[in-house]
């Protein structure tokens, strides 16, 4: 367990503002989930360095790295780089497919572990959950004795995992989400970290501010304009301030510098009630052709609507998501006449802010990732409004609806738009999970 | 380094404790007896199940068989091998 030194910056009067009497959660983080998978299914991969790729190409060429195992993480490789600068960096190194069935399998295998231990888990990704413990340790007397026994709890998880599916896990555990989720990112891999509620303001005084979950690259500039460069400056910054520069957001994000996050762990089938659809697609060196950015957004405008119609929702307000070189990203909106579920509405929408936006003259630099998302939602049960259009033109209604038929009895690849044939990498199959 | 491979195999397999177990398959002409299998998941493929296992036999490489119940077929879908 890590062993944190008293700073005593923050005042030990103000430790009554920080959150956490009570409750107890411990987040799971699985070390280098992907890659970690791969080096125990395949011996020849274990202790070297290896790059799993989301790439269409069969020999992984290009694409982008999904996740690189601790043995290549030395040559400075990260999830989100390309292939080919990988490949460039470390070209010793194994490249292989990422095999997301298999992950979310292992995944499925995880969740059933932790659900041994706590009655309410929430995933959080594909490589994280939530479990709240508080019930679980119900039995034990408040303060030291209860967090000792979460830390056995932490071990024993950490334990059924390596020894039932051959991985390694990092486990921290605090009073709320965001501590919990702070205290794992401290000791990988394999690292256990407790972090108690009197322990807050000096572990969380002298970080870096963009430590906090939610603190972005501009969120961090904006701070550093403020003067704001430790979660201890954010926290002494008075909360009016915060609410009047950023809003809501500043709010949370105060309130995060205290160690205070109210939020539940929600099991998995209690989530809220779902906000928006949507997919974005990074664009290996990026592109300025219309052209293909349009069958881009086709495709994943494709396999937004599946899912929509997977889970019996409606969209009425369709958004395009840009980012242009590596540096500006920005989105654009439309609100549709009517809810649909359909492609092409959601197209022609999507694709007309595109148009203008390729003729509006911002693009100094190619486009390196197109994303649509599908807002302002309606269940498919409260209704759609049938308009004239429809009833004089059902086809692509019923043809949507043989494409569903065909895609849930053989599966997403079974059939695909032609434009979206060749060397277009997105399939249903890799997206209309 | 990873060949993917796609074909049709002829695997025996025994079924035991409610589990499917491959204990060898033939490729190519050639006889791999499995020696070990290393890790295994199961996916669905619209309403067919399918289940994956990495096995290995008496050299370094690793082969992916998956066993598909639509059509009862058994495939060697990729191998990892050295270089």
């Amino acid at each position: 367990m890590t062993q944190y030194v008293m700073h005593g910056l923050l005042r030990s009067a103000d430790q009554g503002r920080t959150a956490g009497e009570g409750r107890c959660v411990l987040h799971l983080d699985m070390d280098a989930y992907f890659a970690s998978v791969e080096q125990r299914d395949v011996p020849l991969y274990r202790n070297r360095p290896l790059i799993v790729c989301h790439t269409s190409s069969d020999f992984c060429s290009h694409g982008v790295v999904a996740t690189a195992s601790y043995e290549a993480r030395p040559w400075g490789i990260k999830a989100g780089m390309s292939v080919w600068e990988a490949r460039s960096r470390c070209p010793n190194a194994c490249f292989v497919h990422a095999d997301i069935p298999k992950y979310l399998d292992n995944a499925r295998r995880i969740l059933r572990i932790c659900e041994r231990r706590s009655h309410r888990v929430e995933v959080f990704s594909i490589d994280e959950a939530f479990a709240d413990l508080t019930t679980t340790l119900q039995p034990h007397p408040p303060g030291r004795e209860r967090w000792e026994a979460a830390l056995e709890v932490g071990r024993g998880l950490k334990e059924d995992i390596r020894r039932e599916l051959g991985l390694s896990a990092s486990v921290g555990i605090g009073p709320n989400k965001l501590v919990a989720k702070m205290a794992s990112e401290f000791q990988k891999p394999d690292g256990l970290t407790l972090v108690r509620p009197e322990q807050l303001p000096d572990i969380l005084a002298p970080m870096a501010v963009d430590k906090l979950v939610g603190v972005g690259r501009r969120m961090r500039r904006n701070f550093r304009a403020m003067g704001i460069e430790t979660i201890g400056d954010l926290a002494r910054t008075p909360r009016e301030v915060m609410e009047w520069k950023f809003g809501v957001i500043g709010r949370l994000l105060w309130r995060a510098a205290w160690g205070q996050d109210d939020s539940p762990v929600v099991r998995s089938g209690e989530s809220h009630e779902i906000k928006s659809f949507g997919h974005s697609l990074s664009l290996r060196g990026g592109s300025g052709d219309l052209g293909y950015l349009e069958n881009t957004l086709l495709g994943l405008v494709d396999a937004v609507t599946r899912r929509m119609r997977r889970d019996g929702y409606l969209g009425k307000t369709a958004s395009l998501r840009l980012r242009v070189g590596y540096s500006m990203g920005y989105g654009r909106a439309v609100t549709l006449e009517e809810y649909t579920d359909l492609s092409s509405p959601i197209y022609k929408a999507a694709r007309e802010l595109l148009r203008r936006e390729a003729s509006s003259g911002l693009w100094k630099e190619p486009v390196t990732t197109v994303g649509v998302s599908v807002s302002q939602l309606r269940r498919r049960g409260e209704g759609k409004q049938i308009t004239i259009w429809d009833c004089l033109d059902p086809r692509e209604e019923k043809l949507t609806a043989a494409l569903d038929a065909l895609r849930d009895r053989y599966g997403e690849g079974v059939v695909t738009r032609a434009s979206l044939l060749g060397g277009f990498a997105i399939s249903g199959m890799n997206l209309a999970r | 380094m990873v060949t993917l491979v796609e074909e049709p195999v002829d695997v025996s397999a025994v079924f035991r404790g409610g589990r499917l177990r491959p204990t060898a398959f033939l490729w190519r002409g050639r006889k791999y007896d499995i020696r070990r299998v290393l890790g295994s998941y199961r996916a669905l493929k619209g309403r067919y199940l399918e289940l994956y296992y990495s096995v290995m036999s008496d050299n370094p490489e690793v082969y992916e068989l998956r066993f598909s119940t639509e059509g009862m077929s058994w495939s060697l879908v990729r191998v990892h091998s050295e270089g």
